[in-house]
């Protein structure tokens, strides 16, 4: 049956209607990126803050360039702060604020800078003790950065740590995100994020613990040697976003314990039978319990307690001699003595800032009501250092490799 | 006048509840969460769950007066029952106020992709992009809509599942605590946020006349608020859980960030580009029920046999008034406005029922017929 003409102008109509808005809907949009013309930020810092100058630096990938650049040579080509590292761009500018800083960068730069892929966030110890909480408003605002971005603070001036060509990854940036993914399965350092930052400055009484990263120099290397690795080691902590001291490589074991992040974690004792030889052992798995009782009348008499149950793996027994089923409840005891010494390591050395980084505070808010709360609150730093500490540990050893 | 009679058996039960959660749930789940923990804190969740139980007797009213006026729509009721003339304003403040909804929503919505996506975009291309869509939803009637609504359901449900199980690696119930937070006027604020979240499900009744059987409205709606109220509390205690009240307060988009947190592994990331595809049908079709609604509402009032040739003025006058708000600022001002005030949109329903009863004109018989 043939149709009408109107139907057939109707047809059309709505087909050309389509094919126009197809045309002008799948031929890009307004805010689209070439590739080309983009410099991806893989990872970005401060150097220092000041009343109206903050130093920021950056280390960009120049997709252009990855094809073509090996390793590249490093160091600092090119004037004025900013340097060339194979397919890098390493970069430093200065402005009152992240955002005025990163426009005067992109004076300088041939490509738009892109920070939707940048893993970390760098700041300088110098930095840090300024305070990071101002600068930190652009990351919660752009919308480009990522809440999963890892937060670093360093010793080592940052255009030193950006210009730093790692030997093991092409990519600096990459070769730091591997280290701190594998210290997050291996246990050998605390990472944390944006978002964990942002939600522990919100808790009142809470300190933050950030891992330090420096540049890494083998001991023995030449002075002029150019160091070509990184190594996370301890941590900075932080009370309202400033650097107020830090904890040592040794203390993290126990910030990972008081935190409840124990996984895969190395632990090394000493052999309870053989007090100069040593033992090493692998956490599995492991599940701890908190409980805090603050009094704000009288400090003294709060209590922090920490209850840990888990298994692990026995993965070294140095000098070994045969091993027995008593040789292992052994070290059963001792393991979990070490673990109690880890415990006990890091609160001491945070409670000497009366800095509460394991979230203390924050379990006693939520077992409080509001009003008592609040008193406790503004004792918190002095019931935090002086509450009585009670740590209870309970590791057992079930596989024991290979080898009896 | 009560316009063209709608045909009845259009849609089935099933499609009016997933019109009904829609409508409550299809804008609110990218900012309730926020908006209720400004007020109450850690207790928004308690919030939630009080503002879903509020809307049980509210959704109760307009059952009960579809139930005693079956197969009129509420102009239609309200011609009956207080004559052509306050029938008409009736009908002419609910096109008003589901105007003024639409104006807000859209711009609220497009101002989503433009923080969080495309900066560069003008916003009147967002604005025009979504009004020709709710143009077009509209002309095409209610069945289209909901139709397409059932083909995205499993999508929807899959992402918001996406979403909570994404965020549980993050989930601190601490965050949650104590009950009764921080201040309880606050808690009963949120209540009332989320109570007037369900005041948009007043434009359900629109969806009414187009079932089989009045008594199937029952069901409907009970699924349908179910479903809305799961997603509210569910989505405002996973966020609460995983951001803490304190920042959850600040963030402009939490559903969004939280969508940014989901990561598998360390392959699989950047999942919120997907989510906004399906959290772009699942509002746009949401908007377009209130279109229709609001054209549908019109057209009775005007009298004309069908809503089709308002669609095309009603979309001029939403993307038109949608750019009314100077900044975020301004709009984020309106869209508190109607979180506090839109529960009063039940008044309407209720005040037909009082009407109803005091003038004892009731009607059942015919609707209650089996579509053949």
């Amino acid at each position: 049956m043939a149709r009408c003409p109107s139907a057939r102008l109707g047809v059309l109509l709505t087909l050309t209607a389509f094919l126009g808005v197809a045309a002008l809907t799948t031929a890009g949009c307004w805010s689209r990126r070439e590739l080309e013309d983009t410099a991806y930020v893989l990872t970005f810092g401060v150097d220092s803050v000041v009343p109206g100058k903050t130093r920021l630096a950056l280390q960009a990938i120049i997709p252009a360039r990855l094809s073509s650049g090996g390793k590249g040579e490093g160091g600092g080509k090119g004037g004025s702060g900013s340097g060339e590292t194979g397919p890098m761009w390493v970069a430093t500018a200065e402005g009152p604020t992240i955002f005025a800083a990163l426009r005067d960068l992109e004076k300088r730069a041939s490509d738009r800078l892109f920070l939707a892929h940048a893993r970390a966030i760098i700041f300088s110890e110098r930095a840090a003790r300024s305070g990071i909480n101002p600068v930190l408003d652009f990351a919660y605002r752009e919308r480009q950065i990522r809440e999963t971005a890892d937060l670093l603070i360093t010793p080592d001036p940052l255009d030193e740590v950006f210009k730093t060509v790692p030997s093991q990854e092409k990519i600096p940036a990459l070769y730091l995100n591997n280290l701190l993914e594998h210290s997050r399965l291996h246990g050998t350092s605390a990472p944390l994020d944006l978002l964990s930052y942002r939600v522990y400055t919100n808790h009142p009484g809470t300190a933050v613990a950030i891992p330090r990263l420096r540049i890494y120099r083998p001991p023995g290397a030449k002075p002029d040697e150019k160091p070509s690795e990184f190594i996370l080691e301890g941590a900075a902590i932080l009370k309202d976003g400033r650097l107020v001291g830090q904890l040592s490589p040794a203390a993290v074991p126990g910030l990972l314990w008081l935190t409840k992040r124990a996984q895969q974690l190395p632990i090394t004792f000493p052999d309870p039978y053989r007090p100069e030889t040593w033992v090493s052992a692998e956490i599995v798995s492991s599940r701890a319990s908190r409980t805090v009782l603050p009094d704000a009348t009288n400090p003294a008499r709060s209590l922090l307690r920490l209850e840990v149950k888990g298994e692990g793996n026995l993965r070294e027994v140095a000098g070994y001699e045969g091993q027995g089923k008593s040789d292992l409840q052994a070290l059963n005891r001792a393991l979990s003595r070490e673990v109690a010494h880890q415990i006990w390591r890091t609160l001491s050395e945070t409670r000497r800032h009366r800095a509460d980084v394991f979230g203390f505070a924050e379990q006693a808010r939520e077992g409080l009501s509001p009003r008592e709360w609040q008193t406790v609150a503004r004792h918190w730093p002095e019931i935090f250092a002086a509450a009585q500490v009670d740590v209870r540990v309970d590791l057992r050893l079930r596989r024991q490799g290979m080898t009896f | 006048m009560s316009g063209k009679t709608p045909r009845r058996g259009q849609i089935d039960a099933r499609q009016v509840s997933l019109a009904a959660a829609l409508l409550v749930a299809g804008t609110a789940f990218l900012t309730l969460p926020r908006v209720a923990t400004a007020p109450a804190g850690s207790a928004a969740w308690l919030g939630v769950a009080l503002g879903s139980l509020l809307a049980v007797p509210a959704g109760w009213l307009l059952l009960v007066l579809y139930q005693r006026h079956p197969g009129r729509s509420l102009v239609a009721t309200a011609n009956r029952l207080l004559g052509p003339f306050l029938g008409r304003l009736l009908g002419l403040g609910l096109v008003v106020w589901s105007h003024y909804y639409l104006a807000i929503l859209v711009r609220e919505f497009a101002g989503v992709f433009l923080v969080a996506f495309m900066p560069e975009t003008p916003v009147s291309a967002f604005l025009a992009v979504i009004v020709v869509i709710l143009v077009y939803g509209a002309y095409q009637g209610v069945e289209a809509i909901v139709r397409t609504a059932q083909i995205f359901l499993p999508f929807i449900l899959v992402s918001a599942l996406l979403i909570l199980a994404g965020l549980l690696p993050r989930f601190d119930p601490g965050h949650l605590l104590p009950l009764a937070g921080e201040i309880k006027l606050g808690t009963a604020l949120a209540a009332l946020y989320t109570f007037s979240v369900f005041g948009q499900s007043v434009a359900v009744t629109v969806l009414f006349p187009h079932l089989p059987k009045a008594r199937q409205t029952r069901p409907a709606l009970v699924w349908g608020y179910g479903l809305a109220a799961a997603a509210l509390f569910a989505l405002t205690a996973v966020e609460l859980g995983a951001f803490s009240a304190p920042v959850l307060k600040a963030l402009a988009f939490p559903t969004l960030s939280a969508a940014r947190l989901i990561r598998v592994g360390l392959f699989f990331e950047r999942f919120e580009a997907g989510f906004m595809v399906i959290w772009f049908v699942l509002s746009v079709l949401k908007l377009c029920l209130f279109f229709f609604f609001a054209t549908a509402t019109l057209a009775e009032v005007l009298g004309l046999p069908d809503q089709k040739v308002l669609c095309l003025p009603g979309g001029v006058i939403v993307a038109f008034t949608s750019l009314f708000p100077e900044n975020f600022a301004a709009m984020e001002r309106l869209v508190l406005s109607l979180y506090q005030y839109g529960a009063l949109a039940f008044l309407v329903p209720a005040g037909l029922l009082v009407a109803s009863w005091r003038l004892g004109r009731g009607e059942t018989g015919p609707a209650e017929k089996e579509v053949s």
